[in-house]
């Protein structure tokens, strides 16, 4: 009885906050939650005999607009169950609601053990409120990683909550803090550690515009690091993953589990090596898993995180990055190669091993070393060149087995002269109309990625995709092309001969000509109200050079001026000039980092009017008098 | 025995089994399956003019059975699916490398059972059979109880060059009522990748009827003596692959099948409204007669409950007018205020509009009603929706639309029936479409049908005229444009459905149909709430509209639009008397003049509006025949206000003039004073064309693609 009275005072004194607040804050949501706190602690289980995280949420959800509706979701997995749950109206008595739950499908992913249950909320005048509280327990300290501030909702007030016993040793790390206002406040009491974070206004997550990339590049959030615990019972000190080498052990654990039967591989690997040196064997294992192997991506439990055995992935013929690594790593072995799993994150993570979490990676590949040198092979980036790593690896760290040790390494970035689109054209006039010959060059991710689309979409809509990838724009006016080259390690060439009338005018005898054709990053002006960073998907270096004869009789009156821009991240770098009786027009264009910060997004926007500015400018040509 | 039937046999073991897969069921489906099909299914070889396809169907047939056992208590529908492909691409691997199917389940007392089979055959024939086992689990579970499984297999050692042979029976079985429809299905004969054989085949037992139609080429079906049951099968082969392209209809240009099955007592059969042939259950129905298209309209209007009070209101209201036409047009405008514009403000605040399903019919009722009772002739038009066929192919009630005509001199069509829609308006179910008009419905007496082509409205009727006012600013390189839209005819709804609210045209009918306030004689708390609604609806009334405004300018125009403003409806179009949509607004773009030297481009091409691009593979040849939802004209005229001290030079190329019988493009510009005027008409005359008059079309919508690159030199005078 005494319970209730003090859940209805409660609820009484939360329903008091005004919502109006809310609603002057908020326009855009039809809901938000007045408070949202989660409750994280440390338990001793004696069922299981062993360390769990039950974390606790009391919601208390309002709506911003009459008659608003919103389905709660509540994420769970193999490592994480469900408990509780209770929804109450603002008058303390039970909400009936309508729950569905189900996997989550989530772009890319074949299988995925994250499930999620929606809790459906319908607000009406009679029902302004609504408070839910759940639980759910982390069942292995290890997975216990990620906890978010923001969510999906915007709110006012937003409290994370961690409790643990004074045996457990544990590090919180707060990401993406600066900037916001969020008050931590620690208590230690004789047996118990409790920290809490508070943030007031919380906005909603931004992700739903073009190139955003992960909230943790820019979203408050915590990483917990479960390190150890002194058994409560015997004293005895557990270990967890405390460090690299903690983390490292843990995967070795899992991949020890492996069963790799290599008698079934040895007859491929001697068919793919016979009679060729080390170089070319690697490479010929490294693509025949590239060209032969289907990447389906699995993320199922343990599973997501141990290797299926290198035998089944070769008998499937389809596997994860991990059963991938796995078979590349196996038969480089048979190869008589040292070839080693190795742990990454990708470029859609920003973390490093500074931080000891199974958080840290995302990806698996297989690093081979020879003569002293790294090579990493990453196979479901397919049509990728043996010594080139893909972009959406490089630059970041990488953890290598080695044996009982490991080593840590960083990916290095490709240069311009690795990963570069370039362009070289012969133009004239021919009747009024721009014609251009000569061809598009492409090395790095360019290649990689145009290789892959022209091999994996249909025979119809393979010559769309070459024109629209010239173009960059889907525009053409008499475009022919030919591929010359689709060898991964070659350059690839395409030869291209375009004839364009909107790029030439005669006005008055005068001859306005334009020689851009593919206008790149001209429509990539971001919104200034985007609170999310901006990802570029890769790293680019354009490199184009264009050349036009001055037509017999005519002289050269105007050529725009020279455009300079050189940002953090970017360069433009675009100008024509006179060179004995041609008019070249030369164009580098150099995006080096992938995440533009929204403080940055002003000059973006500013480089990107001048960009268009100098696309859309015209040489003037006048007759010769 | 070469013709066996495996799910007559099915349904039969199905009977004996109660939940659960059954293992003796599975290995008999699988043996009918794989072991003894019909030979299509054992073919290895394609043909070699289909070598270069991404994936050629060997073979694929699709079985229908519609059961009622003797003495059960279910209906058992079971579909099987099998398909025999070889993979060619990359693309054709992802699309078959990964398959889903139902699991096995009993869900709100329906039972489903499902058995799959998968084999893979490699190029050297050698046979690899896929477990099932291999496949995850995806559920969903709504509320406790109700779980709906999907199994997912991602098919292992599956290459290019091998052949996937597999098959997915489902078997539902359905609690037994007197009447159960089950859900109409459109098959379609050319798919994404060419196939060398298909059948389809159905089997019909026990008071189960089925309506089916076959056309735009597709063969008939046969129907095959098994000894025991009546199957009836349709076998084709050798059908290209079709893809998407622009103005196609594929339910009216590809080899196309409709069907439905329904299961009635016999005493239920006559009572529902339908187009089945009541005497004969188990019989293949592939025409209906004009007989049953009145016994189902009987029926079908028999069962609607008319409200709305309209023959008290034309009693009231229309007494002594003599003139038919009057009342006809009175008592529509009556019933389109009673069954949607007085609710409009409602659905507005609250967002939904569930209502509108049941407004046809209700009006067609109410309508009927009162004409009979104040003896004006009537009867019904039958059609069917453009996209799916003609009322020639007519075989599923589902597919009926309805209207009517008041037979006075001039008659009266009533066959548009949105918030806006005058009468005579003709939407593009009916425009131009053959359609069956019956004898007067008025009486008690039989109705006949005759046939009829109604008229097709000339494109001038569905016009967009837009006037634009444009002035540039040479120094901030922005365009101001002023534009007036007015739109007429069936162009005119979707920019009244976008840019026009019930608070924009319910009062204009409020005094004549005495309606009151939403908020009056409501009880306090409904107040309370309806107040707020209001409230927070005017709160994000006009940035919903901007938004609207802005996207649909910048996807119109295909540039970048700044901002949109200043805009306002000066003519609802709502009324015979004021039939045009007319609103203007103002709009600022920076990407319409760009720097050229010390002089300026301005792109005036794009001020028409973007022409719908073609890609150039299409525009080569076209195989099938062209549809537009109705014929239509753009007509822009636009004052370009030059600058001080500049010129404009360019204007040649924006004569142009192309006309065929197909529609054209005209525009002529022409300069006085320090304004440039042009004035461009564009128009398709028909809503179909005949493929042969592809090149014709693409004679003046090209010259239109092109015209939208076209740009004039604003020219400092010298």
């Amino acid at each position: 009885m005494i319970k209730k009275a003090t859940q209805i005072v409660f609820l009484l004194a939360s329903f008091l906050v005004s919502s109006q607040e809310l609603k002057d804050r908020f326009e855009d949501s039809d809901v938000a939650f007045e408070h949202f706190i989660s409750t994280y602690e440390y338990y001793w289980d004696e069922t299981s005999q062993s360390l769990k995280i039950k974390q606790t949420d009391e919601v208390i959800i309002v709506p911003l607009k009459t008659n608003a509706r919103f389905s709660w979701p509540i994420f769970y997995n193999d490592e994480i169950s469900l408990g509780d749950i209770d929804l109450r109206n603002q008058k303390g008595r039970k909400y009936k609601y309508q729950k569905v739950c189900g996997h989550v499908e989530q772009s890319g992913i074949f299988y995925s053990d994250a499930k999620v249950c929606t809790y459906e909320m319908v607000f009406t005048v009679k029902n302004e409120k609504i408070k839910l509280t759940s639980s759910r327990v982390y069942r292995d300290p290890r997975y216990f990683t990620k906890i978010n501030l923001p969510f999906i909702l915007p709110g006012k007030s937003r409290i994370v909550k961690i409790i643990y016993p004074q045996w457990v040793n544990a590090e919180f790390v707060s990401l993406n803090f600066d900037g916001q206002d969020i008050e931590t406040t620690e208590t230690i009491s004789n047996d118990k550690k409790s920290i809490q974070y508070k943030l007031e206004w919380p906005n909603a997550f931004d992700g739903g515009e073009k190139n955003t990339p992960s909230t943790a590049f820019y979203s408050p959030h915590l990483i917990a690091l479960t390190k150890s615990y002194l058994h409560p019972k015997n004293g005895e000190k557990i270990e967890l993953i405390n460090n690299v080498r903690a983390l490292y052990n843990w995967y070795k654990t899992l991949v020890s589990n492996v069963d790799n039967q290599r008698d079934s591989l040895t007859h491929i690997v001697s068919e793919l090596t016979q009679n060729k040196n080390s170089d070319e064997k690697i490479k010929s294992i490294y693509y025949w898993v590239q060209d032969n192997i289907k990447y389906i991506a699995f993320e199922d439990g343990i599973m997501g995180f141990q290797p299926e055995d290198a035998h089944s992935v070769f008998d499937k013929k389809y596997g994860d990055c991990k059963g991938m690594a796995n078979l590349l790593k196996t038969m480089l072995k048979i190869a008589g190669f040292d070839a080693r799993l190795s742990w990454l994150g990708t470029n859609h993570i920003p973390y490093s091993y500074e931080i000891p979490s199974l958080v840290v990676d995302n990806h698996m590949i297989c690093s081979v070393i020879e003569n002293d040198k790294i090579i990493y092979l990453d196979a479901t980036v397919k049509f990728n060149k043996l010594n080139y790593t893909p972009g959406h690896i490089q630059g970041k760290e990488i953890l290598i087995e080695a044996g009982d040790d490991y080593l840590v390494n960083e990916i290095p970035i490709a240069d311009s002269e690795e990963n570069f689109e370039a362009i070289d054209l012969d133009m004239t006039i021919v009747g009024g109309t721009l014609k251009s010959t000569g061809n598009i060059r492409l090395e790095g991710d360019s290649k990689q990625f145009f290789l892959y689309m022209y091999n994996n979409l249909w025979n119809t809509a393979k010559d769309r995709f070459v024109r629209s990838y010239i173009s960059q724009s889907g525009e053409s006016d008499d475009f022919n092309f030919e591929i010359e080259e689709t060898n991964r390690d070659s350059i690839l060439m395409i030869t291209v001969a375009t004839a364009s009338d909107h790029l030439v005018s005669e006005f008055d005898g005068e001859l306005y000509i334009q020689m851009e054709l593919r206008n790149e990053f001209s429509e990539d002006k971001i919104n200034f109200k985007r609170v999310a960073p901006y990802a570029f998907p890769n790293r680019r270096h354009i490199r184009s050079v264009s050349n036009l004869p001055i037509p017999d009789g005519y002289k050269v009156t105007f050529l725009p001026e020279p455009l300079v821009i050189s940002s953090r991240g970017y360069s433009f770098n675009l100008k024509y000039e006179i060179k004995g009786d041609k008019i070249y027009y030369l164009k580098n264009i150099d995006i080096d980092d992938l995440i533009l910060t929204p403080d940055e997004f002003e000059s973006w926007n500013e480089s990107i009017k001048k960009l268009n500015e100098h696309y859309n400018n015209s040489i003037i040509l006048s007759h010769e008098d | 025995m070469k013709t066996r039937i495996l799910f007559l046999q099915l349904a039969l073991l199905v009977s004996f089994v109660a939940f659960g897969q059954d293992k003796v069921t599975a290995s008999r489906i699988r043996t009918a399956m794989w072991e003894s099909p019909k030979e299509e299914f054992n073919i290895i070889e394609i043909p070699e003019k289909w070598k270069s396809e991404d994936a050629v169907i060997i073979a694929t047939s699709e079985e229908r059975s519609y059961q009622k056992p003797p003495l059960s208590a279910y209906l058992i529908e079971e579909n099987a699916s099998h398909n025999r492909v070889k993979i060619l691409s990359n693309a054709a691997l992802s699309d078959y490398g990964q398959l889903s199917f139902k699991k096995s389940t009993v869900f709100r007392g329906i039972t489903l059972e499902t058995y799959v089979g998968f084999k893979i055959i490699k190029p050297d024939g050698k046979e690899i059979i896929i477990e099932n086992s291999e496949a995850v689990s995806e559920e969903l579970e709504v509320n406790t109880g109700t779980k709906l499984t999907t199994l997912k297999l991602a098919i292992p050692n599956l290459e290019i060059g091998d052949i996937l042979d597999y098959y997915i029976v489902e078997n539902y079985k359905f609690p037994t009522t007197k009447y159960h429809s089950f859900d109409p299905a459109i098959f379609l004969l050319r798919q994404k990748y060419p196939i060398m054989y298909g059948n389809i085949r159905f089997a019909v037992l026990r008071r189960c009827y089925i309506n089916l139609k076959t056309y735009n080429g597709a063969p008939n079906f046969e129907k095959i003596n098994d000894g025991e049951e009546d199957i009836y099968q349709l076998e084709y082969i050798d059908q290209e692959k079709v893809e998407p392209i622009p103005w196609f209809y594929a339910y009216r240009s590809l080899p196309t099948i409709k069907f439905k099955v329904t299961y009635a007592s016999s005493t239920a059969a006559y009572q529902a409204p339908n187009l089945l042939k009541k005497d004969q259950p188990g019989y293949l129905n592939t025409s209906v007669n004009y007989e049953e298209i009145s016994s189902y309209l009987k029926s079908y209007m028999n069962l609607i409950y008319g409200f709305g009070s309209l023959t008290k209101y034309m009693k009231t209201n229309y007494k002594g007018v003599r003139d038919k036409s009057v009342l006809v047009k009175e008592a529509f405008y009556h019933q389109r205020h009673k069954l949607s514009v007085q609710f409009q403000e409602n659905w507005a605040i609250r967002g939904n509009s569930s209502y509108i399903g049941l407004r046809r019919s209700i009006m067609l009722k109410n309508l009927s009603s009162y004409f009979k009772k104040a003896k004006i002739p009537h009867s019904y038009i039958v059609s069917v929706p453009q996209q799916i066929g003609t009322v020639d192919n007519l075989i599923i009630e589902e597919e009926v639309l309805l209207g009517l005509r008041a037979n006075i001199n001039p008659p009266i069509y009533i066959t548009s029936f949105t918030a806006h829609s005058l009468v005579n308006e003709l939407d593009e179910n009916f425009d131009g479409a053959a359609v069956l008009i019956s004898s007067d419905v008025s009486g008690s007496g039989p109705v006949s049908f005759e046939k009829r082509k109604m008229p097709q409205s000339p494109d001038f009727r569905n016009q967009v005229l837009t006037q634009n006012s444009v002035e540039i600013n040479l120094e901030s390189l922005t365009t101001k444009m002023t534009v007036i839209k007015s739109l007429s005819g069936l162009a005119r709804f979707d920019d009244q459905k976008l840019y026009m609210d019930a608070y924009d045209f319910v009062n204009e009918e409020r005094i004549k149909y005495d309606l009151k306030p939403i908020t009056e004689d409501l009880p306090r708390k409904r107040l309370e709430e309806t107040k707020k609604l209001i409230k927070e609806y005017w709160g994000s009334r006009d940035k919903k509209l901007n938004n609207n405004l802005l996207e649909q300018t910048k996807n119109k125009l295909d540039v970048e639009i700044d901002t949109v403003h200043s805009f306002k409806i000066i003519e609802t179009g709502r009324s015979e008397e004021q039939s045009m949509f007319i609103y203007e607004f103002t709009v600022v773009s920076s990407d319409l003049l760009k720097k050229a030297g010390n002089n300026y481009f301005l792109n005036v091409g794009k001020l028409i509006e973007k022409q719908q691009e073609i890609d150039n593979e299409f525009k080569k040849s076209r195989v099938y025949d062209i549809y537009r939802e109705y014929p239509r004209r753009f007509h822009n005229q636009i004052t370009i206000h030059i600058p001080d001290g500049y010129s404009v030079q360019g204007l040649e190329k924006l004569q142009v003039a192309i006309e065929n019988e197909t529609g054209g493009f005209v525009s002529e510009a022409e300069l006085s004073n320090d304004t440039l005027k042009i004035d461009a008409i564009k128009y398709y005359s028909n809503s179909y064309e005949p493929a042969s008059n592809w090149n014709k079309l693409l004679e003046f919508t090209t010259i239109a693609e092109d015209f939208n690159n076209l740009k004039v030199l604003i020219k400092k005078n010298e």
